[in-house]
This record gives C-alpha cells, sequence and structure tokens, in this order.
C-alpha cells in the first residue's frame, strides 16, 4: 500500500481489491464446484459506451440484467436484444417470451440474431410465463433469455424473482428483464438494474439513435451512473 | 430332422412384403420361428414347425389349425411341409398342377382337399435322398436361373427326377455350380437357413391398479415406474421415443388418452417422466383410475453420444439440454406456443415471419401451408442469399410490432398521441411504400396474427417524437387514414 502515491488512487485499488474477492468468492457460490465453475468472462453489452461504464466492462453470465424503459418507443428492447446477440455469439439459444404477441422478430435478425438461434415462447397466462421464464434460464443450453414480466398485468413478486436469480445462476445464462420504470422503488435480485431515457437523435435522418443508460444498481459498481450511448442500425450487419 | 411348413399365398395385394408380415405375425403364434424373405421364397411365409408338431397332436391337425386361422382372415393359401425349407417352397408352388400323378403312383405322399386349400406333406424320409414327392416337380420349383431352365428345357429335361438321373459331377462342369447348389438344398445336401422374421418391437408398457385411485402420488408413481421400463425398452432397441401415448383407463368414465411430443428422440428416462409429470401436473382426472398404458407411439434411432471422460464444458451436452428444454415448454403451454421464427421474403411486414412450432404435436399435420404460396415473386426470391440481400436493404424494422394497426384519428401533423400522451415529432423518415399481395384473398392468416390479410398499399414512415421515441406509422393508401403499426422500443 505504501507505493500508491495519493488518495484516489488507493481507493481505486482497494475497490478492485473488493471486486477480486467478490468475484472470485460471490457468497452464493460457495461449495465444493467452486474450482470446477471458473468465474465466466464477462460479455459485452453489444454498446461500447455502456461496456465502459459497467464494472466488469459487460454483462457476466449467470445474472439477471434489468432493463427499465421509461415510455415505449425508447430503444430499451433494442439495447437488450444488442446483449442478447453478444450472448449467443459464443453458441446457445436465445429464447423470447411473448405474451403479448407483438414482438416482431425481424428486427432481432438485423441485430444479428441469427433466426435459427431464436426460440420464441407464447405463454398464455401469468404462471405458464413465470413457468417458462424460470425453465429457459435454468436451461445451459439458453444463451440469453429474454422476457418482459410486467406485461399485461404481470408482477414480478420477490420470490419469483429470487428464483429466477437462482435459475439464471444455474444455467449459466443472461437473463434480460425488460420492465417498466414504475418498478424502480422495487427490491431488486438482479445484478444489474439500468435505466433507459431516449434522447433525441443528433442526425438529421434519425440514425444513430441516442440513449441515456442510468445504472441504478450495479454489482461491484459505484453509485449511480450515467452513461450516453448510440445505436445505429447499420452497424450491426446480417451474419 | 428339421419339419418346415411353407404357406405360399395366393391373395398377395399391392404391397406383398406389408402382407407377407402380416401373415407372418399371425403365424407366431404357432412357433417361434417364422421366416419371410420375398426375394428367395416370394410369396411365402415359411414356419419351422420341428418343435411344436406334437403340442398340437400331430402335423396335420397343425397344419389344418393354420390354415383355419389364416382361411378366415381371407388369406387364400397352398401349404406344403417338408425337411427343407427349399422343398416345403417346391412343394406348396408346384406341388398341385404337375406332381399330382406322380405322386399317385408313388403313394407316399399325401394330398388332401381342407376348403380351397391344397395341402402337401411330404412323409420323413429314412435317408437324405431326395423325397420322392419331389421328383416329379418341374425344374423351376428348384429357384433356378431362367437361362438354366430354358438351357435344361432344351436338352429334355423337365421335372427333378430326370434331373437326378444324370451325373453329378458332369451337371457342375456343364452348367455351373449354382444348379447342384439349388438341388442340393432342396434336398437337405446343403443346409439353408430359415429367413427368420421378428415382428418390430412393441414400445408398450402396461400398468394396472389393485383397485381403482383417484391418488396422483399413486399414480404418478406408477406413470414414472411405467416410464422407467419404456424407457429401458427403448434403450435395448436403440430407439428414442418422439411420442409417448399415454392411455389412463378409468371405470366410470371415457379413458383419458395424454400424448406427449419430442423435438428429439429420447430414451432418457428422468426426461420422459418429467413431461409426464409436467402434463399430469395441469390435468383433471375423469375418475378413478384402473390401469394405465404408456406406449412409445413413434420412434426414431437415438443418436449415439459418445462418452467423456472429463466433461469439461458443456457444449456436448448443449443439444440434449436444450431438446428437455423444448420438450417441457411444449407440452406444458402447448405445441403452437413454442416456435421458431420462419422469415418470409414478403413485403408485408405482418407476414413477412411466422413461427412454426418445434414440436410436431397431434394438430401441426399441415402447418400455415398457405404461406409457402404467398405468391410467385416471392417463392422466387426465397433462396437464402437472396433474402439476406433483401433483408440488409430494408428500413429498419421496429421490435414490437401491433398485432392490429392502431388508428390514429388526429393524424400525426406535429402532434402525435398515443397511449394519453400527446408528444410533438421533430422528425419523419419515409415513405416506405409497401403495395402487396393482391394476389391473396381475403382468408385468415395464422393465430399470430390475427386479422384478415388483403392485399394492401401503405406508406410507411419513421417518426421520432421531442423525446426521442420512435414509433412505425403508416398512412392507408387509397383514402389516407394514418395508422401505429410498431414501436422501436
Amino acid at each position: 500500500m505504501a507505493d500508491i502515491p495519493c488518495q484516489p488512487l488507493r481507493i481505486e485499488a482497494l475497490r478492485q481489491q473488493l471486486a477480486q474477492w467478490e468475484g472470485a468468492m460471490p457468497w452464493r457460490s460457495q461449495g465444493e464446484n467452486t474450482s470446477f465453475s471458473p468465474r465466466k468472462p464477462a460479455l459485452s453489452s453489444g454498446c461500447p459506451q455502456l461496456d465502459q461504464a459497467l464494472p466488469e466492462k459487460g454483462f457476466r453470465p449467470g445474472t439477471l440484467v434489468e432493463w427499465l424503459f421509461c415510455a415505449e418507443g425508447d430503444g430499451t428492447a433494442t439495447l437488450a436484444f444488442l446483449a442478447a446477440a453478444e450472448g449467443c455469439r459464443g453458441g446457445g439459444a436465445v429464447v423470447v417470451l411473448d405474451r403479448t404477441g407483438e414482438f416482431y422478430p425481424p428486427a432481432v435478425v438485423a441485430q444479428g440474431i441469427e433466426p435459427a438461434r431464436l426460440i420464441v415462447v407464447h405463454p398464455g397466462n401469468k404462471a405458464d410465463h413465470a413457468w417458462a421464464l424460470d425453465q429457459a434460464l435454468r436451461c445451459p443450453a439458453v444463451a440469453a433469455v429474454v422476457a418482459w414480466p410486467d406485461a399485461l398485468d404481470g408482477k414480478l413478486d420477490g420470490r419469483t424473482f429470487r428464483r429466477l436469480q437462482l435459475a439464471v445462476e444455474q444455467g449459466g445464462g443472461l437473463g434480460l428483464l425488460i420492465r417498466p420504470e414504475g418498478v424502480r422503488g422495487e427490491p431488486s435480485w438482479a445484478d444489474m438494474r439500468l435505466l433507459v431515457e431516449s434522447l433525441p437523435s443528433p442526425s438529421p435522418y434519425g440514425w444513430p439513435r441516442r440513449m441515456r443508460v442510468v445504472l441504478l444498481r450495479c454489482r461491484g459498481g459505484r453509485g449511480e451512473q450515467t452513461v450516453e450511448v448510440e445505436i445505429d442500425h447499420e452497424t450491426h450487419p446480417l451474419s | 430332422m428339421k419339419r418346415i411348413l411353407c404357406l405360399r399365398i395366393e391373395n398377395l395385394a399391392a404391397q406383398p412384403i406389408a402382407a407377407l408380415q402380416s401373415v407372418a405375425a399371425e403365424c407366431k403364434q404357432f412357433t417361434p420361428l417364422v421366416g419371410i424373405d420375398p426375394n428367395v421364397f416370394p410369396q411365402s411365409v415359411l414356419l419351422d414347425i420341428t418343435n411344436v408338431i406334437h403340442l398340437f397332436g400331430g402335423e396335420a391337425a397343425l397344419i389344418q389349425r393354420i390354415l383355419g386361422e389364416l382361411q378366415a382372415r381371407g388369406w387364400r393359401l397352398r401349404a406344403a411341409a417338408a425337411n427343407t425349407p427349399g422343398a416345403a417352397w417346391a412343394l406348396a408352388g408346384y406341388g398341385k398342377a404337375e406332381g399330382g400323378e406322380g405322386r399317385k403312383g408313388r403313394g407316399d405322399a399325401e394330398t388332401r382337399r381342407h376348403g380351397d386349400v391344397e395341402i402337401t406333406s411330404s412323409p420323413l424320409p429314412a435317408s437324405p435322398c431326395l423325397p420322392s414327392p419331389l421328383s416329379s416337380l418341374p425344374l423351376e420349383s428348384l429357384r433356378l436361373s431362367e437361362p438354366t431352365v430354358a438351357l435344361l428345357h432344351s436338352l429334355g429335361v423337365w421335372q427333378i427326377r430326370q434331373l437326378e438321373a444324370l451325373p453329378r459331377r458332369e451337371l457342375s462342369s456343364r452348367f455351373g455350380p449354382e444348379l447342384l447348389d439349388c438341388l442340393d438344398r432342396v434336398t437337405g445336401r446343403l443346409s439353408e437357413p430359415l429367413p427368420a422374421w421378428e415382428p418390430p418391437p412393441q414400445f408398450e408398457v402396461c400398468w394396472s391398479a389393485e383397485f381403482s385411485t383417484t391418488r396422483r402420488e399413486t399414480i404418478e408413481a406408477a406413470l414414472s415406474h411405467l416410464a422407467r421400463r419404456l424407457a429401458a425398452l427403448l434403450n435395448r432397441a436403440g430407439r428414442g421415443a418422439m411420442r409417448l401415448e399415454c392411455l389412463l383407463k378409468c371405470n366410470l368414465s371415457e379413458p383419458l388418452q395424454v400424448v406427449v411430443g419430442l423435438f428429439r428422440p429420447t430414451a432418457w428416462a428422468n426426461h420422459l417422466v418429467q413431461l409426464l409429470q409436467v402434463r399430469f401436473e395441469s390435468l383433471q382426472l375423469p375418475g378413478p383410475v384402473d390401469s394405465i398404458r404408456l406406449a412409445a407411439a413413434s420412434t426414431a434411432p437415438l443418436e449415439l453420444r459418445q462418452q467423456e471422460m472429463f466433461s469439461e464444458g458443456q457444449t456436448r451436452a448443449e443439444p440434449r439440454h436444450l431438446a428437455g428444454l423444448i420438450d417441457r415448454l411444449s407440452n406444458r403451454l402447448g405445441h403452437t406456443c413454442v416456435t421458431q421464427i420462419r422469415l418470409v421474403p414478403d413485403a408485408q411486414p405482418e407476414l413477412a415471419c411466422y413461427y412454426a412450432p418445434l414440436v410436431q404435436g397431434i394438430e401441426a399435420g399441415s402447418r400455415r401451408a398457405r404461406f409457402s404460396t404467398a405468391g410467385p415473386r416471392a417463392r422466387r426470391a426465397s433462396r437464402p442469399s437472396q433474402r439476406g440481400n433483401a433483408t440488409r436493404l430494408l428500413p429498419p424494422r421496429p421490435l414490437r410490432l401491433l398485432t392490429q394497426p392502431l388508428r390514429l384519428p388526429g393524424g400525426i401533423d406535429g402532434l402525435f398521441s398515443f397511449g394519453g400522451r400527446q408528444q410533438r415529432i421533430v422528425r419523419r423518415v419515409g415513405p416506405e411504400r409497401i403495395e402487396t399481395g393482391w394476389w391473396r384473398g381475403g382468408h385468415h392468416v395464422g393465430q399470430h396474427v390475427p386479422m384478415v390479410v388483403v392485399g394492401v398499399a401503405r406508406d410507411y414512415y419513421r417518426i421520432e417524437t421531442a423525446a426521442g421515441r420512435c414509433y412505425w406509422v403508416f398512412r392507408r393508401l387509397p383514402d389516407g387514414p394514418w395508422f401505429l403499426h410498431g414501436m422501436f422500443d
């Protein structure tokens, strides 16, 4: 410690140490299998600007990420699917749970998710939705699950949420939950809670789109942080 | 000494193999060894009755019984018993027409009439020489090739007796080894195996309760037991179940049938148990259950999985895990709810993509065949490379598409109101004109596109509000009202 000259640097070093400890020995995966399942590296979120703001430069597999949207049409789901596209790059399926029937797959295919990897599930009711979400998160062959748990009067209560978190930990995929901004005050079992707000596009053609992402909650992070991201539909060419 | 019974079937239908198999299956009740081989013994079913004759009170009684049984099912046949498959076949096929005189003369072959069935039976000979009733049969009964028969005919040899009279040594050098082989197979000098046939295995297990029960625990335990037994059967045969049929018989009401479809063939007991449990969780029992029958109605060969010594990484296990997830989801939510997407090069946004069930259920016989006839232009452009290019050139599509376009009464003149909020429009990108589908009549498409689709003519715009939110709206062309169709969520 003596060779660290000034206070900010020292704080940074302590933070890194803390993150290492947290990562190497998370309280929940203590057990005999820790040595066999080394920590998976974090996956990029698909947005370089967002990656910079995230403590691990991305999302770690086996965790839940909450995406809070303020209103429809603000691009939250697009960001979530960018993360899903990154998640399935190494193999595995992307499961989309769509209760409303309004999900439009060509948009995410254009974002770089192969159609063959996409499984779209249409649960008929709330109970089936919760069950299917749990099953999909629990499956090791699923790289990412995208769901709107609050759509159509759905409700994510604390116990269900906790169960989802355990499921995703077991499955090792990425759980991407797109939720309305109103749940901001509710407790969360997700590793990340990101609030997305749209901003006017800087270009007269409407592309790239600009968004402000507020990191409301972030494991190993340093409090609330705001980052502006830009996404362009042309930067995600078809495979 | 073996006794072989040959049944030569004279009214074989268009599918001889299937008919032979069904006869063979019926003959299985008399003897365990039944053979069919349409190439070697055409039109015939061979039964090895050596060790079962005494069970039926003699050969004649056994043959009578077999014939009675088969005749009742509408088969017309001729039967003959002999010591070798070849001799039995020869007698059954040619014994009646040409052999009558010879037999009478010798007096040691019996020919009886049983209904309109001809039974020929050659007695047990003392030595392995040619049994006498055979000697008067024509040469064709030896299953010789046609040129050989023609050659022998031209030499004046018509019956087996005449052939026997010729010196053996000369026969081989003059006619090739085939002639002697065929002769020896019939006489028994050369052994010929019976082409044994086994019916395809039935994967079916049953359980019956000592007294009928409505207790779910009992039924689930029985089901899990049945699934394990079924899995063992499947494993032994190297096959995996593609469709399970479970029939619960209730003594008071109609039997309840549950069908479970699978994404990938499996013989893994735990997985079958899970799938059945998922189905039974949401099932109302009609009454006390008497018995349960579990059958794998459709099976497919199991994929071989190499055992790994060190299971590092989950990539190998992935297909199995995914198949398991798909099976569980499909069976609880319904086959049509668990889908993969199919992109279609159709200009109309609602039709550019449709969902195809991952598990072929009972109802998925002709799934959305009408989409493939979307039009001559669409079909021509369905090559993957072209499709990729087409998608790339399209303006971006929204992530959320309303199932029914929403009429915007106020239009989009500077202000845009949706969901009770008024927003100022700062940008409007477009139009993208979509005018298509004139060839489609007004028919109903699919459950996920619950609208009647006819030809459309629309001008699509992507609008951005002051807050940066993006929507996809269109103006219906002939008359001009505005609709909201999607959100760039």
